[in-house]
């Protein structure tokens, strides 16, 4: 392989390099807006039965990386904040009452938030990941906050949670 | 009906003012009520009856309910000349009355209209009981493939939601037509004005060209609009609300001297014609067909007006994909091929108000039929974008009317042959979407001059030797088509070909000019600066038949001259070429 490919190559796996970092960095980012609950959480609708309708917002510089990230951040409010209800829709608490619940549970959270973590199972986003203009909002002069619906399956969620000794199941008091 | 006290509660909510400024980013498809004052004359008669038959535009729902003419007569007009104070009394005193008398006819008009409309809302029946099915299917029609796919994942139905926001959109237009006159009637009243004016000015009258035959109207328009707010929402189901499963005798007896507040949105005088050349040999028509073709005219003129001064009447969407760029808007809200649309961003402030900002500019290149209701799987019309940022999935689509019209200056600083390709062109384009179903293609006709005095001319025939003053003019009309390299359309191509005319004048007498046909092929590259202005730079060709004068083909003898302006070739078939820089202007 004579000189002049080889540089070729070198220049094309650093900017290769570049590109996947850049993209990484916001994500690494968004996680740690999540953790640092740098989201909301609104009310949209009653779901259908065992459901959640909800509407999550989230903080990016990529508008794409926020839209990821709605999943996970509506999985990490309904476990551990919970949501103000609206006219015609009641507000729901957190599935988790300790506010320390995730330290104290660090190993199990960490795997359920992780990359392709368990989370997934329980969210999907109704609208096909296509933004409404009201959704897609400029703030400051480089960070979106992009609105997105989804729907929790709640109810499942709560017997994963249960069964992994996160929370109490509602019988155990019996 | 039990569900609509909750339907209401959630309605109440939806309408709630918010204090922060929101950008309106939902399309909610207004309905239209017409309502006419009296015709007063047998043109007016015409008229009127036609509108009764003319369908509304696709994206407003027909709301027309039974109504009779407003008894509105003309306002006095004021006596020619120096009055009297007596005189001047009694001419204000006729104008206060007639305005009162106008006043009051259609206040009473607009009371029984908002009844109506109200009425037609809840498909009130012969019993007067009321149920929201017409609501249910204009909410459906009316929703987003986005509120499709939330209605599916909700317990409660979103859709009658969309349905009672609906209401408050409705609208009624009153059409007040003040004249009507033929053609005929219009050139003897303005020669009559023009002559006037020359005799008091002591300037040359001249009359007008009579080449047009047909109609001209002057009208009014007012616009109301139906005012559907929470409290009279709370009114209208606590005192007029009766239906079959819960009959309520007292508000169906209150019914009848039920009124329904209208808000007066805007008043607008326009001039419509429609009318022919006299000229014309085929496709004439009558002259009752011309008339009968007014109500169009005159509605197409009041949409366009309102589409773009009223917020509600224009088409909002999100932008759905970027590559290419596409939009789940399609024949519903009358979306058509080469219709221009801005695309926005929205920004939010600390204060948390927001702003939209212009990113760029698109025209339709393909029509989705969505006729029907959005499932969450709709059709997409396709855009080209035509300059502007990098656009995102999520930004705000909204349509702008435009004229279609493009000016252009354009200076050619290199030219093989200034007779040919002249030094500077002025040009004038039309977009032929407005006329056919078709995007991109465009109607371009072009003047260009050049002019120098005492160049070597040769000797040309019998009318040009030696030295000579020369102007070489130019006029065509060419067909061109935009053609775009990539989605973003910052640069696009516009190739052209066409039919001309070339000039050569040697003096100032006539009979010294010559002339040639050309056939113009010309290659602009466009780039846009902004939605409304472009710089271009053309690669323009002619191919051109030797040069006549009035009887004869020019005929060269003795010594040949070019200088730069193709005089050696006159006699023969020439070809010219040249490249400028210019500008372009669209409204």
């Amino acid at each position: 392989m004579n000189i002049g490919l080889k540089f070729t190559l070198l220049i094309f796996a650093m900017q290769l390099l570049m590109v996947t970092n850049a993209f990484s960095q916001k994500k690494r980012k968004a996680d740690k807006d999540t953790e640092q609950w740098r989201y909301e959480i609104e009310a949209v609708a009653t779901g259908v039965q065992g459901t959640y309708l909800i509407k999550v917002w989230s903080y990016s510089k990529d508008p794409n990386v926020a839209i990821e990230q709605a999943k996970k951040n509506a999985l990490h409010g309904i476990v551990f904040r919970g949501f103000v209800g609206t006219e015609g829709v009641s507000g729901k608490k957190a599935l988790v009452a300790s506010p320390t619940a995730y330290d104290e549970h660090k190993t199990f959270f960490d795997s359920f938030f992780g990359k392709g973590g368990d989370y997934m199972k329980f969210v999907t986003i109704t609208n096909d990941g296509a933004v409404a203009p009201e959704d897609r909002l400029k703030i400051g002069r480089k960070e979106y906050k992009i609105g997105v619906i989804v729907s929790v399956n709640v109810s499942e969620l709560r017997k994963h949670l249960e069964k992994a000794g996160i929370i109490k199941g509602l019988s155990d008091g019996f | 009906m039990k569900i609509l006290p909750s339907l209401f509660l959630v309605f109440l909510f939806t309408t709630t003012v918010h204090a922060q400024e929101k950008v309106k980013t939902k399309y909610l498809r207004p309905s239209l009520t017409r309502m006419f004052a009296k015709p007063t004359s047998s043109y007016e008669t015409v008229i009127l009856d036609k509108f009764k038959e003319l369908p509304f535009n696709n994206k407003v729902d027909n709301h027309n309910v039974d109504l009779n003419y407003v008894d509105y007569p003309a306002l006095p007009v004021r006596p020619s000349g120096e009055l009297t104070v007596d005189q001047y009394n009694y001419y204000k005193k006729q104008l206060e009355q007639v305005q009162n008398l106008r006043t009051n006819n259609l206040n009473q008009q607009l009371n029984i209209t908002s009844r109506e409309v109200m009425a037609k809302w809840w498909s009130r029946d012969a019993n007067g009981n009321f149920n929201i099915s017409l609501v249910e299917e204009r909410g459906a029609k009316t929703i987003d493939d986005n509120t499709a796919r939330v209605n599916k994942a909700s317990a409660t139905n979103r859709i009658d939601m969309t349905g009672l926001q609906l209401i408050s959109k409705s609208y009624t237009v009153f059409y007040d037509i003040t004249n009507v006159e033929t053609m005929e009637q219009y050139y003897n009243r303005r020669d009559a004005e023009q002559r006037e004016y020359a005799r008091k000015n002591n300037k040359e009258f001249k009359p007008m060209n009579r080449i047009s035959e047909g109609y001209r109207t002057n009208f009014k328009v007012t616009l109301y609009q139906l005012d559907f707010n929470d409290s009279i929402a709370n009114h209208f189901y606590e005192n007029y609300w009766s239906s079959a499963e819960d009959l309520n005798s007292t508000n169906i007896a209150q019914w009848n001297t039920a009124t329904f507040p209208m808000k007066l949105v805007m008043s607008q005088t326009f001039i419509t014609s429609s009318t022919q050349s006299k000229e014309l040999k085929y496709g004439r028509k009558t002259m009752t067909q011309l008339l009968e073709a007014m109500p169009q005219k005159m509605e197409e003129q009041v949409m366009s007006y309102l589409s773009k001064k009223i917020d509600e009447f224009k088409v909002k969407a999100a932008v759905y994909t970027t590559e290419p760029l596409t939009s789940k808007i399609g024949t519903k809200e009358g979306v058509k091929l080469d219709q221009l649309y801005y695309i926005y961003e929205i920004k939010i402030d600390r204060k948390g108000n927001q702003k939209k900002t212009r990113k760029g500019a698109a025209r339709v290149t393909e029509v989705a039929n969505n006729q029907g209701v959005a499932t969450g799987n709709s059709n997409t019309s396709t855009l080209q974008q035509r300059g502007g940022s990098k656009m995102y999935s999520g930004m705000l689509l909204e349509h702008q009317e435009d004229k279609g019209l493009e000016f252009g200056i354009q200076y050619f600083p290199l030219t093989s042959n200034r007779s040919g390709v002249n030094s500077v062109h002025l040009t004038a384009a039309y977009r032929l979407g407005n006329f056919v179903n078709t995007h991109s293609w465009l109607g371009i006709v072009g003047f260009g001059i050049s002019a120098k005095n005492d160049i070597n001319t040769g000797s040309i025939g019998y009318v040009a030797y030696g030295n000579e003053d020369v102007a070489a003019t130019s006029m065509y009309a060419l067909l061109a088509k935009e053609i775009f390299f990539n989605s973003r359309g910052t640069v696009y191509a516009r190739p052209a070909i066409g039919l001309g005319l070339n000039n050569l004048d040697f003096s100032e007498e006539d009979d010294d000019a010559i002339s040639a046909y050309s056939i113009p092929i010309e290659t602009a590259l466009i780039a846009n600066i902004t939605p409304n202005v472009a710089f271009q730079c053309n690669l323009a060709t002619r191919i051109l038949t030797a040069y006549y004068t009035d009887e004869d083909k020019v005929t060269q003898d003795g010594v040949f001259y070019d200088s730069g302006w193709g005089f050696k070739r006159v006699g023969k078939l020439n070809l010219a070429a040249g490249v400028s820089l210019g500008l372009t202007v669209r409204l």
